[in-house]
């Protein structure tokens, strides 16, 4: 599903080069859920911006569902991402003027889904929220705002969720609510990817990765099946 | 959910800023639209009046040939006067189907300032379209009232002036009674607020006994103008000017004052994009995690792009429209004040609603739109998603 080989990136600030990730690779099958963990600046969110296609490495090989990513146009990872990629950020990011429905919608408008609306209801319902359709962001509760943004992640049918540290700026219940909700979708198929800084959730999941100054310093898989 | 949705929702969020912002292109189109509906509605007021006329050349003694158009179209002082011999000379001119003489002069009633036209027979050749109750004016002192001046009459109890009636007026300061002896129908043309007499009538009130002010000519042969003209100018004293000429020369001021005036709308176009430039480089800069978010969950750049322009462009659009149904009703209304600050100014209504007015008044606005959104959609589109999700 996810293949990354050799991959470096390196940043220019001022007259200073950040080497964000070094020489790493990392083999994710499908259907997996793994944790990436590590110090803050270590690198983890160069590589879920990589593998997002939010951003290109300056060297090394990706392939993202099949396809090598250095050959693909701008526009082709636009698409790539649109169809494969779904992203749950920390901050709670919704359009804070538009509908948990209509942020939801969203997604699906960009992939010219017509469908949008009764999709959008399903996966509303399916997150704990149908309930709060027609409520604004600011009338929801940061855990509410989550599962809007977990249901909107799902909305294009990503194979590949993309989770930057999503239970940041809750408290423990909810993050845990937030965790259960993953590995729902993960259940079904869908291969997770989560940063946290949570030890005690990261714990719970098969497979835990961990970058330290660009570099991955350990990659344990346990032998535990969820499903 | 659809793009409307989207690009409404952006232009609603910040209400203020999007209403002076199509308020800008509002007044722009508004002043647009006025201007084109009455050029286009004085040209054709214009050229209906010169049809009225029923002549194809007038002839005037010698001097400045426009103001004695002007002063045969809205009355006023004569600036100078033909012999009444010169009617038979024009008349024997070949290719003259008829050459009706006219003088002008005005009255006073009830210390209002009314034309008078003193003509012959003739003149009826000219307006094969005159309709006169009664008949026409045959001996001194009768007179046909114009449908409006019949009103202008009317007496106390309210009821207008009947054929038969008496009416006492002042002219050069002698009061003279005049009797109605017919009443023009309505033609929709300044006829309709003149008093017609006949030519000795008004050469004697006036003081012109022998004179003319013009000559109206039909000719049987349209193609043959130039030659009647240089006939015409042959007779000393004498000056011709064709209808044509004297349209196409006020066509020509007018054309000119309104060429500044386009000028000065243009600046104000220019003026309301900046400002929907300006609003959109905010709405650019204060969405900049929005566009990013937009992009991370599979806007692509185009996408985004076409949002930001499309939003532009429906504030313009906006601004267009309401300008263009401000026009609509201002152009209404311009008659009235066009008429307080041009003195030629055609009897007809000027202010006409327009289609072509109403697509120019839209469509420049649209323009600006597009050119002025242009920058900040790029902008917008060119945002690094990673960037622009790190912004706070």
């Amino acid at each position: 599903m996810i293949c990354i080989e050799n991959v470096s990136k390196i940043y220019r600030r001022g007259q200073e080069e950040v080497h964000a990730l070094v020489n790493l690779s990392l083999q994710v099958e499908a259907g997996e859920f793994l944790a990436v963990v590590g110090p803050s600046g270590s690198g983890k969110s160069t590589l879920m911006n990589i593998i997002g296609l939010l951003d290109r490495p300056t060297s090394g090989h990706i392939s993202i569902a099949g396809r090598p990513i250095e050959k693909l146009s701008t526009k082709e990872m636009e698409a790539l991402r649109r169809n494969t990629i779904g992203f749950v950020f920390q901050q709670f990011l919704l359009v804070p003027t538009m509908t948990a429905l209509q942020n939801v919608m969203l997604p699906m408008y960009f992939a010219g889904n017509s469908a949008a609306r009764k999709r959008a209801t399903e996966l509303l319902s399916r997150v704990g929220l149908g309930n709060r359709l027609l409520h604004l962001p600011s009338q929801m509760s940061g855990g509410e705002i989550q599962r809007v943004a977990v249901a909107r992640a799902l909305a294009n049918n990503p194979s590949i969720l993309l989770a930057d540290e999503p239970t940041g700026n809750l408290d423990s219940h909810a993050a845990e609510d937030i965790f259960s909700l993953l590995h729902e979708v993960n259940r079904s198929g869908t291969t997770i990817i989560v940063v946290t800084h949570n030890a005690e959730l990261a714990a719970s999941l098969p497979r835990t990765i961990t970058i330290r100054d660009g570099r991955m310093i350990a990659d344990v898989k346990k032998d535990t099946s969820i499903a | 959910m659809n793009m409307f949705t989207i690009v409404w929702d952006g232009i609603r969020r910040r209400k203020i800023r999007s209403l002076l912002s199509i308020l800008g292109i509002t007044i722009a189109a508004t002043a647009l639209f006025s201007l084109i509906s009455l050029r286009q509605g004085y040209e054709r007021g214009m050229r209906a009046e010169l049809e009225n006329m029923g002549a194809q050349i007038v002839a005037v003694a010698k001097g400045c040939p426009y103001e004695a158009i002007a002063v045969i179209m809205i009355g006023g002082q004569v600036p100078a006067t033909l012999p009444e011999d010169v009617v038979e000379q024009i008349q024997k001119l070949p290719n003259v189907a008829s050459a009706s003489p006219n003088v002008y002069g005005a009255y006073k009633y009830l210390g209002l300032s009314h034309p008078l036209i003193g003509i012959t027979p003739e003149e009826l050749k000219l307006k094969s379209w005159w309709k006169i109750q009664g008949r026409f004016p045959r001996n001194f002192g009768e007179v046909v009232l114009g449908s409006v001046e019949a009103k202008v009459f009317a007496d106390k109890s309210g009821e207008y002036k009947k054929i038969g009636d008496s009416i006492t007026v002042t002219v050069g300061g002698k009061k003279t009674s005049l009797k109605v002896v017919g009443i023009l129908e309505a033609t929709g043309s300044k006829d309709d607020y003149s008093t017609y007499t006949t030519l000795e009538t008004a050469q004697k009130l006036l003081n012109l006994q022998g004179r003319v002010v013009a000559i109206n000519i039909r000719v049987t042969d349209i193609g043959g103008v130039p030659a009647t003209i240089e006939d015409i100018e042959k007779i000393p004293d004498v000056q011709a000017v064709t209808v044509a000429q004297v349209l196409g020369t006020i066509q020509n001021l007018v054309q000119a004052g309104q060429n500044m005036l386009f000028l000065v709308m243009l600046v104000a176009l220019v003026i309301g994009g900046l400002g929907t430039m300006n609003t959109m480089l905010m709405a650019v800069f204060e969405r900049t995690r929005e566009i990013g978010l937009m992009k991370a969950i599979g806007a692509s750049s185009w996408q985004i792009f076409r949002l930001f322009l499309f939003e532009g462009l429906a504030m313009c659009l906006l601004g267009g429209l309401f300008g263009a149904g401000v026009g609509s009703l201002t152009t209404l209304m311009g008659d009235v004040i066009l008429k307080q600050f041009v003195s030629v100014v055609p009897t007809q209504s000027v202010g006409q609603f327009s289609w072509y007015a109403a697509a120019v008044s839209v469509l420049f606005p649209v323009g600006v739109g597009i050119l002025s959104t242009l920058y900040p959609a790029l902008r917008a589109a060119r945002l690094n998603p990673i960037e622009a999700l790190r912004n706070e």
